[in-house]
């Protein structure tokens, strides 16, 4: 069976995870191609226009993925992958966004994603969700899927080791790491010869660490993993620089920015925030970048 | 004794006084939300925040200015950004140089010690019976509001003197804040309705339209610029399914003692939007399918900009909308939203009612 795995959101995180889940289970993944112009506009068209940019993108790889030959469509309903945090409510009201623009062209396979389940709960909401899985192998998978998720949350190399400054670019895995939407950013700041750093560079416990800085717990998986990782830089001094990339329109980056931003005016980190929407200009975000660099380079020379 | 302070949200304002009042507090209401209100929340607040936390802001800044020196603010558990307004608010307040404290309450399922210890500074010196009591005042105000709200909803497009009938809103809401028993709260309640219904009134049966959206933007007609007020005088009823006596009982009473269930907005939205996404999109959604089975004439979303349930329930809306031939007018409203504008587009969509309801009037007897 081939199932549509659509390259937009969760999946710049997961795929270790979801590709294995696919292939155990008998599924051949059709992932779609990255992120363009195309698919941008596609996307565009199908939302309405106060929704955040990168679900505006991850419409448009659906509608890539249902012009494609597949036979389903991989579309999770994530309610929270740690106990009591959460995704954002776009992150629950997905299927039915995408149901809504898509009618009934496509099966969906929209399974509830909730961690805090037990591994035998969250078997069964597979098997309900999924008619097509086989119990016996479809519980191994899980299995095995459980023990690389567990690897995969600990810490990398630094996305290019360049030897010069650190800088910790912190937001949304998938405005990260999608080069269309951010306009190339890692790519930028390797050419300038920095360190980057991305949340998946920091461990679990250095993350906690910072995250307890906070006044009340996040209950935002995401936020709370920037929010760690920028105070645990403050703490630490871990990182030269930090730059953090948000989207235009979503809900939780407005008040994750501003609590960053008040720690940080009482330190000397430099902190830049970049805001991504469609409109956005390659060229302005470049410059930004480079005199963001550039600033730090000369900090040590004054 | 504390001098406290609370964000506006509608009436609710009459409730919480009494109650802080009864026991012992002196309470600094802050000035109704207005223009400066609005350009204080939204010079200090974040600038992509949503409206409500801007408008608390405000009402915050105001208040402190008038020398309070307590705050007290609700808390959640997400996934929606209420939840975190408390902390963001304070830390703003905090670095705006103002000295307070602030109390929140967490709801109280899962956070029963922390809803003690707020309970607890709310009481101060007096018994738990004292709280017992003040909190069972108010909530009969709130209750009492909300019927003279209603009432009021459903005479505005009935009776020819509009400002007599919000003259007469007024002073209801006065009395309420006045009394000062349960016994006079309820007197205070009849005697308004009976007086709105010996209104004079017009013979014809107004078109009905649903109000739905985000609760703050429906219970504050500040922030929803007068909405209910200027259908109502367009000669459209307005019927709203969301109070907030009722969310309280709801979310809070019902939820603590484990027995809330699924409301029938909930149920009805389900086959559209089939898990809570925050907020009240899921209400939004299950409302618009039960204005198309209940045959009413048009629904009118309102919510703050951004918000994140209710962008996920708006183009669900439009789809049900669209195939059962309801209109449906959505008004994303924040600190730019001008008048102008607002009121065009709400009397545009006040003419396709009327133009609806003559063609149905038609058919049914041509
Ligand atoms: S977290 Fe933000 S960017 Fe991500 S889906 Fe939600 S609103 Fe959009
Ligand atoms: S429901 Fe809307 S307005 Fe309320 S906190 Fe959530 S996003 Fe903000």
């Amino acid at each position: 069976m081939r199932v549509g795995l659509p390259r937009a959101l969760l999946y710049f995180k997961y795929y270790p995870v979801l590709e294995q889940l696919f292939r155990s289970n008998g599924w051949e993944p059709v992932v779609s191609t990255p992120t363009n112009k195309r698919k941008l506009e596609q996307g565009l068209a199908l939302c309405e226009d106060e929704v955040c940019l990168p679900v505006k993108v991850m419409m448009g790889h659906v509608r890539s993925l249902a012009e494609q030959d597949i036979d389903a469509l991989f579309v999770p309903r994530v309610v929270s992958l740690e106990r009591k945090r959460y995704f954002c409510p776009k992150f629950l009201g997905l299927p039915d966004m995408v149901r809504c623009s898509l009618g009934n062209e496509i099966p969906l396979i929209s399974p509830t994603v909730n961690l805090s389940w037990s591994r035998l709960k969250i078997w069964q909401e597979g098997l309900k969700s999924c008619n097509c899985l086989k119990p016996w192998r479809w519980w191994l998978s899980l299995n095995s899927a459980a023990r690389i998720h567990r690897r995969h949350l600990q810490a990398g190399e630094p996305v290019s080791p360049g030897g010069g400054k650190r800088v910790a670019v912190l937001g949304h895995c998938y405005n990260i790491y999608d080069e269309y939407v951010n306009f190339g950013l890692l790519n930028t700041l390797a050419q300038l010869g920095v360190t980057v750093l991305t949340v998946e560079n920091f461990t679990r416990e250095q993350i906690e660490e910072g995250a307890r800085g906070l006044s009340k717990d996040l209950f935002w998986s995401y936020g709370r993993d920037v929010v760690g990782a920028a105070f645990y830089c403050l703490a630490r001094g871990a990182a030269d620089g930090v730059i953090l990339v948000a989207s235009f329109g979503c809900g939780p980056d407005s008040l994750i920015i501003e609590i960053i931003q008040q720690r940080f005016a009482r330190f000397d980190i430099p902190l830049m925030c970049l805001t991504l929407d469609e409109h956005a200009a390659d060229t302005g975000l470049v410059t930004r970048v480079e005199a963001f660099v550039d600033m730090l380079n000369w900090r040590d020379v004054c | 004794m504390l001098k406290i302070a609370f964000p506006h949200l509608g009436y609710c304002a009459i409730p919480l006084r009494a109650m802080l009042a009864r026991l012992g507090h002196e309470v600094v209401v802050p000035p109704p939300i207005s223009r400066k209100t609005i350009d204080l929340g939204t010079r200090y607040g974040p600038e992509f925040a949503c409206y409500p936390l801007k408008l608390g802001l405000g009402n915050f800044i105001e208040a402190l200015e008038m020398g309070a020196d307590t705050l007290l603010m609700g808390g959640g558990i997400g996934p929606c950004r209420f939840g975190y307004y408390a902390q963001v608010q304070k830390e703003i307040l905090a670095s705006l140089g103002y000295k307070f404290r602030m109390i929140v309450i967490e709801p109280p399922l899962g956070h029963a010690r922390q809803v003690l210890a707020a309970a607890r500074e709310l009481k101060g010196k007096e018994s738990w019976l004292a709280l017992a009591e003040a909190a069972w005042l108010a909530l009969f105000k709130l209750r009492a509001c909300d019927d003279i709200h209603r009432a009021c909803l459903y005479w505005r497009p009935r009776v020819v003197d509009k400002t007599g009938l919000s003259r007469l809103y007024k002073k209801a809401l006065a009395a309420v804040d006045r009394a000062e028993t349960p016994g006079a709260v309820r007197e205070a309640r009849a005697a308004a309705l009976a007086a709105m219904e010996k209104l004079p009134q017009n013979a014809v049966v107004p078109p009905r339209v649903a109000l739905v959206g985000e609760v703050y933007l429906l219970a504050e007609p500040a922030a929803n610029l007068y909405i209910e007020e200027k259908l109502g005088n367009m000669g459209i009823e307005v019927v709203r399914h969301v109070w907030i006596s009722e969310w309280l009982k709801v979310n809070i009473f019902l939820d603590f003692l484990r027995l809330r269930r699924r409301e029938q907005a909930e149920k009805l939205a389900r086959p559209h939007l089939s898990c809570f996404v925050g907020g009240h999109g899921q209400h939004s959604v299950g409302e618009t399918v039960k204005a198309a089975r209940d045959g009413l004439d048009g629904v009118v979303h309102v919510y703050p900009f951004t918000c994140t349930p209710e962008i996920v329930a708006r183009g669900i809306m439009h789809k049900i909308a669209a195939k059962h031939g309801l209109p449906l007018a959505c008004f994303s409203l924040d600190e730019h939203s001008g008048e102008a504008g607002f009121v065009t587009r709400l009397e545009a969509f006040a003419d396709i009612i009327r133009a609806n309801r003559s063609k149905k009037e038609a058919v049914r007897h041509g």
